[in-house]
This record gives C-alpha cells, sequence and structure tokens, in this order.
C-alpha cells in the first residue's frame, strides 16, 4: 500500500515536472510598473560624473530553465534619458551626441547566453545605438520568482524575472563624438547598466 | 609716461595682493568641501526587489564622493568600498542635484592656477613699473 502511494506520488510529480515548460518567454514590464525598471548610462570625467537614467525600456527574455541558457532583445527609449540637468538633456538628445530623432531607440539583442553558475550569466549579444552596431559582452544576473502572494503583492502578475547588467562602451565605436564645448566633461567610455523586471507570458 | 607707470604700478599692486588674498581664502574654502564630502552610493530604493529577492537598493551608477548636508538622503546600510547609501527617490523629490567633491576639486584646481598666474603678472608689473634710481653723470674733458 505505501510502496503504491510512493509510486502514484512520483508518477504525479514526474508528470508535474514534465508539463512544466522548460522554456519560458518573459516580457519587461511597463505601464503602471514601468518606474519599477532602471537604464543608467554613467559618465566618468576628470570634471564630474554623471549618470543619465530612464524607466522606458521594453523587451522580452526567453529562458531555457532545463539548459541555464537563453536569449532576449532590450530597447531603450534614447529621448526619455535624463541626467539631472535639462540644458545636458537636451545637448544630449541633440543631432551632435546621441541624435534621439534619428536613431530614438538604444537595442541590446542576445547571440549568446552562458551559465556561470547560480544567477550570473555572461552574455554575448550585439547592441545597437546611433545606427551602429557592435558586439558586447555583459555579465548579468537573472533571478527568478515563481508567481505567488509575494509576486502579487509587488504588483506583478505572472512569474518574475529581474534582469542585472552592465557593460562599458566606446561612445566613438558607435560613431558619436563628443562636441567640443563638452570635451573633458563627458568620458569617452561610459558605463550602460539595466536593471529590469519581466513578467512570464 | 611716468604717471602711466605710476598707474600700473598701483594696478600690477591691486592684482598681486587680491590675487594673494584669494589664493589664501581658497584653502579654507576647498577643505570644508573636503571635510564634507562623503563617499556616496546613490540607490533606488526598489520594495519590488526588497519583498522578492531580499534586496531593496538598486545602485544608480558608481560610488562618488558627494557633498550632501541633508542628512534624510541618507538611508540605512553600506554600498561598495563601504559607501554610505544615499536615496535617489529622495534627491529627486526634493530636486537636489549633489555636488561632486571631483567637480570642486577641479573648478579649485582651475581658480588656483588662474589666481597663481595673476598674482605673478601682479608682481611682474610692480617690478617692471618701479622708479629706477636716477644716474648722474658728468662729463670731463
Amino acid at each position: 500500500m505505501k510502496t503504491a502511494i510512493t509510486l502514484s506520488t512520483l508518477a504525479i510529480v514526474a508528470t508535474t515536472v514534465l508539463a512544466a515548460p522548460s522554456v519560458k518567454t518573459f516580457k519587461i514590464v511597463g505601464d503602471r510598473l514601468q518606474y519599477r525598471n532602471l537604464v543608467t548610462v554613467e559618465s566618468e570625467s576628470d570634471f564630474e560624473t554623471f549618470t543619465g537614467k530612464t524607466t522606458k525600456v521594453s523587451g522580452t527574455i526567453t529562458y531555457d530553465f532545463t539548459k541555464k541558457t537563453g536569449r532576449g532583445a532590450v530597447e531603450v527609449d534614447v529621448a526619455s534619458i535624463e541626467t539631472g540637468i535639462p540644458l545636458r538633456d537636451e545637448h544630449m538628445r541633440g543631432a551632435n551626441w546621441l541624435d534621439s530623432a534619428k536613431y530614438p531607440t538604444i537595442r541590446f539583442v542576445t547571440t549568446n547566453v552562458k551559465s556561470l553558475g547560480g544567477d550570473r550569466f555572461r552574455v554575448a549579444g550585439n547592441l545597437t545605438m546611433h545606427g551602429v552596431t557592435r558586439p558586447v559582452v555583459a555579465m548579468s544576473t537573472v533571478r527568478y520568482r515563481a508567481e505567488g502572494a509575494a509576486t502579487r503583492a509587488a504588483g506583478f502578475t505572472g512569474d518574475v524575472v529581474q534582469l542585472n547588467s552592465k557593460f562599458k562602451v566606446r561612445l566613438s565605436d558607435y560613431g558619436i563624438k563628443i562636441p567640443a564645448q563638452s570635451a573633458g566633461k563627458v568620458a569617452p567610455v561610459v558605463t550602460l547598466g539595466i536593471s529590469a523586471y519581466a513578467v512570464g507570458q | 609716461m611716468r604717471s602711466a607707470s605710476k598707474v600700473l604700478r598701483k594696478l600690477g599692486l591691486i592684482v598681486a595682493v587680491l590675487a594673494a588674498i584669494a589664493l589664501l581664502a581658497s584653502v579654507p574654502v576647498l577643505s570644508s568641501y573636503e571635510s564634507r564630502a562623503v563617499l556616496t552610493q546613490r540607490v533606488q530604493v526598489d520594495d519590488a526587489a526588497a519583498s522578492l529577492f531580499g534586496d531593496g537598493h538598486r545602485p544608480v551608477g558608481s560610488p562618488q564622493e558627494l557633498v550632501i548636508d541633508d542628512p534624510k538622503a541618507f538611508v540605512d546600510g553600506k554600498g561598495e568600498n563601504g559607501a554610505r547609501l544615499v536615496s535617489e527617490n529622495y534627491l529627486q523629490e526634493k530636486g537636489i542635484y549633489p555636488l561632486q567633491l571631483r567637480t570642486v576639486q577641479f573648478v579649485g584646481s582651475l581658480t588656483r592656477i588662474g589666481l597663481a598666474v595673476a598674482l605673478v603678472v601682479g608682481l611682474l608689473l610692480v617690478a617692471l613699473t618701479r622708479p629706477r634710481p636716477q644716474v648722474t653723470t658728468t662729463h670731463s674733458r
């Protein structure tokens, strides 16, 4: 009798595990939850360090729970990046810098995701900025929380993934020239950071 | 001609004295900023991360030495290299753009260089326009 119960329990567990999808797609939250995302661009020069920020990020992440790998694409709205000084924001969005009118988004698409153990990943991908696409590698963390009372209390509907990533970018590689009047105030290499939440679809 | 050099000499003296005073005054001013600057990490308070992943502070940029006089801007906890955490939400809400020690030092260095140049120029003016002792020459045949 005991063996029968154990076997049936195992069968139920096995069915549940097999039925659970090993690959799942998550969509980065927007609308009312958008404020939870954070994309930063940090410039560190001799004169000052400034950080541009935006919450306007969108995209999807697909994760294979069995193979511990995945893929994804993330897009950032350039015009929404703010540095705390309106005049600097204006210059940054202008034709001499990021030219948000012509190139409204910064886009990152993964090409290879490798697990480094735990929630750490080495993510390789192509970054498109200012109309130029170049390969970059970013160290990232992806944390997962199954849907439950805690996720619902935090305002999410569905399973939740938190993505954190950071990498450096040389502006000249993307055809971005620092205007003469800003020379020394903007670093030639900036750090892009992303911290975003995505919910299971 | 003599009156012009007199004016230049006075001007040089004024410039030199003012530059020397400003140079001396810049020392305590800069020290004051340096003593108030604290290594800080700006963080976005993230209640979702706190409840779901036990980590409620998301770093905004890297740690920097900032001059923040409002104690309410600081939150509990320490960041990288022992940096004090500063609430980005609070800074934004209050419209505070903290002064960076790096900027103060950069501007301070430029100012000191400018003042040192002014001091040298002033002293040169004084030296070059000082009245020369009149030499009396006697001609003997």
